[in-house]
């Protein structure tokens, strides 16, 4: 029997629902706070779809959650989802909300959720996935999260035990949640030529079981990599499904092998990037999990794109500029970023990375700039750096720390200011690095970076 | 001159890694030591000058305190002879009694100073530090599951002028004695306290310290001090 309130709550929900559509206002996690604040437990008492596939981890549950969305609907399953951008429990009851009947019956057999990872004793009591992709984890925003072992024992506390995980092998953190549940892991061997990368930051350096040093066979970047303990016999596990070649097929693709037990599959996906090549092969092993067979697979991704709000590319007159959005904060995310600049050919930075709320609120912590790789701009091929915000003083210490020589850096506190700054002579590719509360910043310089390139010497190019 | 760095593969979190990073410009002849979990410290065996210890995850505080208990009477000599020791974030709760942990089970600590800690997984504490030392102004961060009780009041590291000390209803932050400097604030502390990492710097010997890119870190100490004087917000 479920309470009045919860009813009243769903009533009042979908009242909200109604005025916010009249109004044509976005969909937000907006209705998911009003039912939570007249029914605290409005999560437990909402009938939720059959088959649910939720995602988790630090670092690309967007892009997994759209990326798994795109292919159940591509092959005809309708799915309750919450791409809106509400991960936390407002969100998900949100989402559930919007696909329910005035009587609170789900509406939908099928859901895809992204959730928060730190939201996890929230949400898992009273949603029970039955399958959840784990990305992996590696340290986020200090204030927030903590560290990782602190979100790991939130997850291995509040996941539910009948829930059947998909973990990457090739985090030696992820994997070793939960370690009763059924698993289905995934992992990328090390490939022909690629670059693997040793960062500031390791989350894990010893062994969790005795403390021993770890060896590893390989290291791609941060603690992501094979690894075994030098004493007991703790190890990386052997992934099910493996990728064991990828070949970059020159149009923002990959082919990529996986070996699964003894069969084989090959797929050409939409992405190129270490990460979303993992964040693909996540996908693959949970449609495979959920009953998808390889050659539905390999169908949709012909047809689906990775979300590229994250990453644009405008081309004018010979040069290229390139923004990439980075959660602010989360060190492994924002020297991913660099990383791929790294070895870009005469090449001009811009860094957008002060946190817009803090900065509102309080004065931001900055101590998170010590773990990112700034280091990898130690480079003859980045030309300029230019650093605009308020934080910009404690940017240029950084990079000063780095190696970075003073006469590469250019600062402002005024974000607007900073394409003034830029100089596009002997400069072929441009980055705009920026937090995702930066996008207004973000758009006004590349509007006006545009109009540069559009006017400058062509022959200025290297 | 020999640092050494006390279990740096553990005590990296909150940006404290900065420290060393910045100590090694500031200081670039200096030998610098980074001990393991499984090694014998540079202190036991040898004499370096000064001793480093940043923050780490609530689990390896408890394996750091194993193993360093059986040298407790080395670090209280070093303390006692003027060896320069900082440590920064949780470091410095492993020197006090016992950390109390939510279940009220205690973890027992080295008990070199009168001071035990409450460590609390669901009361995440951050702040700001607005605070004084010495004559200038000590700008830093807290980001925490653990407060600090004893006291502190003739031996407190700064004296808070905006944020918290050693617990909430504190304003007196840390301790300093000799040369003994513990502090909970993080990331890169000495980095953005130039005046301070020039005060240890005179403390190892340097004449007339210049901290590394100092022109820039004076600049950026001045934005912060005036950003801490003036934001809405300081604990969250």
């Amino acid at each position: 029997m479920k309470p009045i309130r919860f009813y009243f709550a769903l009533v009042c929900g979908k009242l909200t629902i109604a005025v916010l559509k009249l109004f044509r206002k976005r969909a937000t996690n907006f209705p998911g706070s009003v039912v939570l604040t007249l029914c605290p437990k409005f999560l437990k008492y909402i009938e939720k779809p059959g088959k649910i596939i939720a995602v988790t981890g630090t670092n690309g549950k967007t892009t997994v959650s759209n990326m798994l969305l795109d292919i159940l609907e591509d092959n005809g399953y309708d799915c309750t989802n919450n791409n809106f951008g509400g991960n936390v429990d407002t969100g998900i009851c949100a989402a559930l909300l919007k696909d329910s009947t005035v009587t609170g019956k789900a509406k939908k057999k099928y859901c895809v959720l992204e959730i928060d990872e730190r939201s996890a004793a929230k949400i898992y009591p009273y949603l029970e996935p039955d399958i959840l992709i784990v990305t992996n984890l590696t340290r986020d925003s200090y204030k927030r999260n903590a560290h990782v072992e602190y979100i790991f024992s939130i997850l291995d506390n509040n996941i539910p035990d009948k829930t059947h995980l998909i973990l990457n092998a090739d985090d030696l953190i992820s994997s070793s949640l939960k370690k009763n549940n059924k698993r289905t892991t995934f992992g990328m061997q090390p490939f022909e030529g690629e670059e693997l990368v040793d960062n500031i930051v390791r989350d894990i350096n010893a062994c969790p079981v005795c403390s021993a040093p770890l060896e590893y066979s390989f290291l791609r970047y941060n603690h992501i990599g094979r690894a075994k303990c030098s004493v007991c016999d703790f190890c990386s596990p052997v992934p099910d499904f493996d990728v064991t070649s990828r070949t970059l097929t020159g149009d923002g693709h990959a082919d990529m092998t996986i070996a699964h037990g003894k069969t084989i599959e090959k797929y050409n996906v939409p992405c190129e990037n270490t990460i979303n090549l993992y964040n693909a092969v996540a996908v693959i092993t949970a449609l495979r999990v959920f009953g998808l067979e390889q050659q539905q697979l390999e169908k949709s991704f012909k047809r689906i794109q990775v979300v590229r709000s994250r990453y644009d590319i405008t081309e004018e007159n010979g040069r290229v500029l390139r923004c990439i959005m980075a959660k602010g904060q989360n060190p492994v995310a924002c020297s991913h970023s660099l990383k791929i600049a790294k070895d870009t050919p005469d090449c001009a930075i811009i860094l957008l990375w002060d946190d817009f709320y803090d900065r509102k609120e309080t004065s931001e912590n900055t101590a998170w700039y010590y773990d990112v790789d700034f280091e990898f701009l130690v480079n003859d091929n980045i030309r300029q750096i230019i650093v605009a915000g308020k934080r910009s003083p404690d940017l240029l210490l950084r990079l000063l720390i780095a190696g970075i020589p003073e006469e590469k850096i250019k600062t402002t506190e005024q974000e607007a200011d900073a394409a003034a700054l830029l100089s596009l002579e002997s400069i072929k590719n441009i980055y705009i690095f920026f937090d995702m509360y930066e996008d207004q910043y973000k758009e006004m310089l590349k509007v006006k970076i545009k109009e540069m390139m559009k006017n400058a010497d062509r022959s200025a190019i290297p | 001159m020999q640092i050494e760095v006390l279990y740096p593969e553990q005590c990296n979190l909150f940006g404290d890694s900065g420290n060393i990073r910045y100590l090694k410009k500031c200081l670039p002849d200096a030998q610098f030591i980074n001990t393991s979990l499984h090694d014998i410290p540079a202190f036991v065996t040898g004499s370096p000058d000064m001793i480093y210890m940043g923050a780490c995850t609530e689990s390896d505080q408890e394996k750091i305190i194993r193993c360093l208990t059986p040298f407790k009477n080395e670090l209280k000599t070093m303390i006692d002879s003027g060896t320069v020791m900082l440590f920064t974030g949780n470091a410095p709760e492993v020197f006090y009694k016992y950390i109390e942990k939510d279940d009220r089970s205690r973890i027992e600590c080295l008990g070199l100073f009168d001071f035990y800690t409450e460590q609390r997984l669901f009361e995440r504490y951050n702040s700001l530090v607005l605070a004084e030392f010495d004559g200038r102004d000590i700008v830093g961060f807290k980001t925490q599951f653990t407060q600090v009780y004893g006291d502190n009041s003739s031996i407190y590291f700064s004296k808070v002028k905006r944020g918290s000390g050693i617990n909430k209803d504190s304003m007196l932050e840390g301790i300093h004695v000799g040369n003994f400097f513990a502090t909970s604030l993080v990331g890169p502390f000495l980095v953005m306290n130039p005046y301070f990492t020039e005060h240890i710097m005179a403390l190892l010997g340097v004449k007339e310290p210049k901290c590394a890119f100092r022109e820039q870190s004076i600049k950026a100490y001045n934005d912060r001090i005036e950003d801490f004087k003036t934001c809405k917000c300081v604990t969250e």
